[in-house]
């Protein structure tokens, strides 16, 4: 295993609760869906349809802004309305909200299965475009864009299945089920891109992934190298995973293509291969609904735009009042108050952590001892500890030396501390002190 | 964009552990120690233990309370503190020692800086600091197994730790496995040496410290005392003697790794271990104090904000010596700044400078000499008065003195009935004094100085035209009183008298040292050689016979 | 003297009898040399400057002196060398290097009423210490005492000496933590390499 990184920490995974169970459509179709108009962070999109309209699925529903990318219907059935609805990324935003007949129509309109390897780099951008494509492992970016940035730029590609977050497995099964057009789908960007080498990282808890997915590569002769990495939270992040398996670092303000790596995720990838060689769109994702407040964890196939109530019950619900509900993982993820906020491109999970689970971080915050956990625990080299003490004895003047910029705000000196003090927090408070001129907030 | 935007917020799980629990595996760590320490020396253990954690904790809550501040004692720092203290202690310290030494640490040494997280100094180290400075506290040790009561004066036999053996250059005689299990004198918990690495080992794997600081700082030690051994028994023995004796892996696995005493960054964790290291064995080659574990820890936690600073991590994604590179920019551009302009010489500034020639010249003359002849009067003024005084008092300054300095040679040069003061100069010789007697030259009395437990001592030594000692007087030192002075009585300076060439402290042409002043005693010795040597080296018109006695 | 014994009392110069926690000499009047960490440099440095000279200077006067057997006037000489030797240093530097004069003139200025000038000579003059071994003491000596008034200013920037009762606050707590530096030096008294 390559451990290629300083920093992380490792947390309890909680994976063994749904890492058996396979990728099940729900139980009971959702009556209703709200699909939001902005599932990506280029740009929104400007919907097509009008109240009253008859839908089938992956049919297109919304036009990009600039910067965005296509949204399309997930289940059949008629537009209902186009307005505000609670969105799980905070807030209430426009979707449009479609009743399902529980039909399943498909669109007759889906573009034609392409020989993407005869046409032009163009149309191939276009048609991923299309096809809706987002970063789905979080960060949701249009995966068009990443793409056109990084074409005969970069020498390596990467496509990460690592899934270093606890309670996570959707990644995971979906090497399982379907590792064939996984790693087609890595050799196909990888012929996109003009990349030298193909890599498709698997963390080392996924022993049986890994075996299953070297048995397949042996079988097909496939050119793509199979990297597994030990199991510490974040290795999944972008510039982590460069150096681990590229030994570069991505210098401060620029990003892996500038160091000749794409990164993308196993999911997006899948994606990339469906809308190329099926012609499919988004309309579905893979869930884990996990946690310790749930009564049957599992990883679930779910429409877009399907509210997250309806994946609790088909998860059978909570056996336990939850002391924090998540759409995401436990370290980056977003708290959800409202179940009927829907699930978008980029929620790969659905947490319900019990009060044991959650405590941790409810400990009330003592006195730094300047213990120096919080500095060997940042995966990007920075010094937590100085920023409490700049920021809690107003000494801001040391701030710019810190170089915050760099902070992915990952989360692991808030997880390490042992007086339990919210560095994240202060982190991102001394960055505000920052862009605020130095004046103390 | 007018729309959400994703933002990553806090973590939503932490690592289970506080500070109570990490200073309660702390404590845990420390109890295997402990436990062979009451094995070894006996109830007493327990007792002085009791008292120091008693002390700690009392002297943190009333502090805290007396203040006005929050009730910290829920932390169990002060009870890790007073344990710490109490297993720094020999078995026969008495009960007042580990008070005293809790209330400096608590009080004055952690919570006048603001208590966790905010000292400077660790507070165990600091409290077993202060009681080494009382004579005799830190200085009987008991043999293992012999186990003193719990209510008793300081008569259990003493006995010499390895380490005041390691200080004299040689090894002890303890096999591996009695040195580890502790099965001889020192410091209660600093003994049991394979306790004490149980219990780094638990404290390891539950991620309470990092095994980095430990590790610099006994790799230092081990990579040291290979490379330079003492002793006859190889290289090998001395370095595990020097591990494993003395309180080394406390200080190491306890003290040194202390949290808010060390530094924040890795790299400075590192520079911190090996500066440790380096200093305990300068400070156990070189210094008075056999052992310097100590010293060199507390030294090191004053310099701990410079390690901060100057280890910084290395920013992700710039080359490895960028942040160097950046101060080494820095210095060059302030230094560049710094040019040499040569001077423009003029003794008068206003000298030919228009006006009529010489005008201008003779004010400017005129202020500068009465500048000058103010200081020169007064310094003139001064100098009379000290050469009056001089003559003056002359006669019965010196009358006074050369009565002293009869009595003193009277002890060193006994032989000789006339002295006097010789032009001879020598490196190392304060003064160097003739002796005569009616068959001509006796020797030379030569006043030397060497360092001794507590600071410089002066002696002065008599020498004859042989070579050989005729006597020694110590004239002036900073050693303790009863410990010592034991080694400067009369009867100890007789043992010189005849010796010559190079006196040893064991083996050939040695002398017995006082026992519990072995500083002291090779501090005299040191004068005496000295002596000797400069006598021999001495360079006068008639030559010096002397035999050059065993060396 | 030897390699080795010159090295030991460079040695002891610098830590066993460190001028500023052992010898209690060195600590002028000027608060701010041990407040700033880089003040603190600039004084050490001038210090260090002034006590190697004054180490030279002082020697061969006192060969001098002894040679004329004028011994008395010794205190007088020592006394005057250490501000001459200021005075000499700071007209040469406005001089010939107006920058380093422009950032240590105050500095320097401050060492005039040092007493580790005097002291340096005086202790060499009394230990009857050859010219090399006087260089290395004022030299060694100046360094410790730049190490110990450094140590001083960055203690004081990162520790707090307000939590302490109000009676402490200010002179009082520093001289503690001054003294709290010297205990853990007192290790290395006599500590000599020979």
């Amino acid at each position: 295993m390559r451990r290629r990184f300083l920093g992380g920490v490792h947390p309890a995974s909680y994976k063994e609760s749904t890492r058996r169970k396979p990728i099940m459509p729900l139980e009971e179709s959702p009556k209703q869906v709200a699909i939001p108009l902005t599932m990506c962070t280029g740009g929104g999109a400007v919907p097509v349809v009008k109240p009253g309209d008859k839908v089938t699925v992956g049919q297109v529903i919304a036009k990009p802004e600039e910067g965005g990318v296509y949204v399309h219907s997930s289940v059949s059935g008629r537009v209902r309305a186009i307005e505000p609805r609670p969105h799980p990324w905070g807030g209430r935003w426009d979707a449009i909200v479609i009743d399902n007949d529980g039909q399943d129509t498909p669109c007759p309109d889906l573009p034609e299965p392409m020989d993407w390897s005869r046409m032009d780099r163009a149309q191939v951008l276009e048609r991923i475009c299309q096809a809706g494509i987002t970063s789905m492992g979080g960060g949701a970016s249009p995966t068009h864009l990443r793409i056109a940035r990084s074409v005969g730029r970069v020498d390596t590609l990467i496509v990460s299945a690592a899934e270093c977050e606890p309670y996570l497995t959707a990644d995971h099964r979906l090497l399982l089920e379907h590792g064939d057009q996984v790693l087609q789908s890595v050799q196909m960007l990888s012929q996109l891109l003009r990349a030298d080498r193909a890599v498709l990282v698997v963390a080392g808890d996924k022993l049986n992934a890994v075996e299953f997915l070297e048995r397949r590569l042996r079988r097909k002769r496939r050119s793509v190298e199979l990297v597994t990495i030990e199991t510490r939270y974040p290795l999944g992040m972008e510039k982590q995973l460069v150096r681990t398996i590229t030994g570069r670092e991505v210098p401060p303000g620029q990003s892996a293509v500038d160091v000749k790596c794409a990164v993308f995720n196993v999911a997006t990838a899948y994606m990339v291969r469906a809308a190329l060689l099926e012609g499919q769109p988004v309309t579905h994702r893979a869930v884990t609904v996990s946690g310790g407040a749930v009564a049957r964890p599992r990883n679930l196939w779910v429409p877009i735009g399907t509210p997250l109530r309806c994946l609790l019950e088909s998860a059978g619900g909570l056996k336990e009042e939850p002391a924090i509900i998540l759409t995401g993982g436990p370290m980056t993820g977003t708290v959800q108050t409202d179940l009927e906020a829907p699930v978008v491109k980029n929620t790969n999970a659905l947490l319900c952590l019990t009060k044991q689970e959650h405590g941790g971080a409810d400990q009330p915050e003592t006195v730094c001892v300047r213990c120096g956990h919080c500095v060997s625990s940042c995966p990007m080299n920075l010094n937590p500890a100085f920023v409490y003490r700049a920021v809690r004895m107003g000494e801001t003047d040391r701030l710019p030396q810190l170089h915050l910029e760099d902070c992915m705000e990952c989360g692991c000196c808030s997880y390490i501390c042992p007086s339990h003090i919210p560095l994240a927090d202060l982190v991102r408070q001394a960055r505000t002190i920052l862009a605020e001129g130095g004046e103390q907030a | 964009m007018n729309g959400p935007t994703i933002h990553r917020t806090s973590p939503q799980i932490a690592q289970p552990a506080t500070i109570s629990s990490t200073m309660l595996d702390v404590i845990i760590a420390l109890i295997p120690a402990l436990a062979m320490a009451v094995f070894l020396f006996g109830v007493r253990v327990l007792a002085l233990t009791a008292v120091s954690v008693g002390t700690c904790v009392l002297a943190e809550y009333g502090y805290r309370r007396l203040r006005g501040q929050s009730n910290t004692i829920g932390d169990l720092s002060a009870c890790v503190t007073g344990l710490l203290l109490a297993m720094s202690l020999p078995v026969t310290a008495p009960y007042w020692a580990p008070v005293l030494g809790g209330l400096f640490a608590i009080v004055i040494v952690k919570q006048f800086y603001g208590g966790l997280g905010r000292n400077f100094l660790n507070p165990a180290l600091a409290g077993r600091t202060l009681l080494c400075t009382f004579p005799g506290l830190m200085t009987s040790w008991v043999d293992a197994f012999q186990r003193p009561g719990l209510i008793q004066g300081v008569d259990a036999a003493s006995a010499a730790t390895p380490m005041a053996i390691l200080h004299t250059g040689a090894v002890p005689d303890l096999t591996l496995g009695q040195m580890l299990l502790g099965q001889h004198g020192g410091a209660m918990g600093g003994v049991p040496v394979l306790m004490l690495l149980l219990g780094g080992l638990y404290l390891v794997s539950r991620r309470v410290i990092t095994p980095r600081i430990p590790l610099a700082y006994l790799g230092t030690v081990a990579l040291l005392t290979l490379l330079f051994p003492r002793g006859d028994e190889g290289a090998l023995a001395w370095m595990t003697a020097q591990l494993c004796c003395g309180g080394l892996v406390m200080g190491a696995v306890f003290m040194a790794s202390d949290y808010t005493t060390t530094p924040v960054t890795p790299l400075g964790q590192t520079i911190f271990g090996v500066g440790c290291g380096v200093l305990t064995v300068l400070l156990r080659y070189f210094g008075s104090y056999p052992d310097g574990v100590g010293w060199a820890i507390l030294t090191m936690n004053c310099c701990v904000w410079l390690m901060d600073r100057a280890a910084i991590p290395r920013r992700f994604g710039m080359g490895r010596f960028a942040l160097v590179r950046s101060w080494g920019q820095q210095l060059k551009e302030s230094l560049s700044a710094i040019h040499f302009v040569p001077p423009k010489l003029k003794f008068l500034a206003r000298a030919g400078d228009g006006t009529m020639p010489g005008e201008g010249y003779l004010d400017e003359l005129k202020g500068k000499v009465r500048q000058w002849a103010a200081l020169g009067g007064v310094f003139l003024a001064v100098c009379l008065m000290i050469f009056g005084v001089h003559r003056a008092t002359d006669y019965a300054a010196v009358r006074a003195e050369t009565e002293a300095q009869e009595a003193l040679l009277d002890q060193v040069m006994p032989q000789a009935t006339m002295r006097t003061e010789t032009p001879y100069y020598a490196s190392g010789a304060l003064s160097i004094t003739a002796g005569y007697n009616d068959s001509g030259l006796v020797g030379y009395c030569v006043e030397v100085q060497a360092h001794g437990f507590g600071g410089l001592m002066t002696a002065v030594v008599g020498v004859n035209t042989n070579g050989e000692v005729t006597g020694v007087a110590v004239t002036s030192h900073q050693e303790t009183e009863g410990v010592g002075t034991d080694a400067m009585t009369q009867e100890y300076l007789d043992q010189y008298v005849g010796k010559s060439g190079t006196i040893r402290t064991a083996g050939n042409n040695s002398v017995d040292a006082a026992s519990g002043a072995t500083a002291t005693s090779e501090a005299v010795t040191a004068c005496v050689n000295q002596a000797l040597a400069i006598v021999a080296n001495l360079d006068t018109e008639g030559g010096v016979d002397y035999v050059d006695g065993e060396v | 003297m030897t390699a080795f014994q010159l090295a030991g009392v460079a040695v002891a110069a610098l830590l066993s009898e460190n001028f500023i926690l052992v010898n209690c000499l060195g600590i002028g009047t000027r608060t701010k040399a041990f407040q700033d960490p880089l003040d603190a440099w600039r004084t050490g440095v001038s210090l260090t400057a002034v006590t190697t000279l004054t180490a030279l200077l002082s020697w061969l006067l006192d060969q001098l002196l002894q040679h004329f057997a004028l011994g008395y006037f010794q205190t007088l000489v020592f006394a005057l060398v250490g501000p001459a030797v200021v005075a000499g240093l700071r007209y040469f530097l406005k001089n010939c290097v107006p920058e380093l004069s422009r950032r240590m003139d105050e500095n320097l200025a401050s060492i005039t009423s040092n007493c580790a000038a005097m002291g340096a000579a005086l202790l060499i003059a009394q230990r009857g210490y050859g010219l090399g071994a006087a260089l290395l003491f004022g030299f060694f000596g100046g360094a410790g005492a730049t190490v110990a008034l450094m140590c001083l200013a960055g203690l004081r920037r990162e520790v707090s000496l307000t939590s302490c009762p109000k009676s402490f606050q200010g002179i009082p707590i520093e001289l503690v933590t001054i003294g709290l530096m010297a205990l853990s030096l007192v290790g290395f008294y006599g500590l000599h390499l020979s």
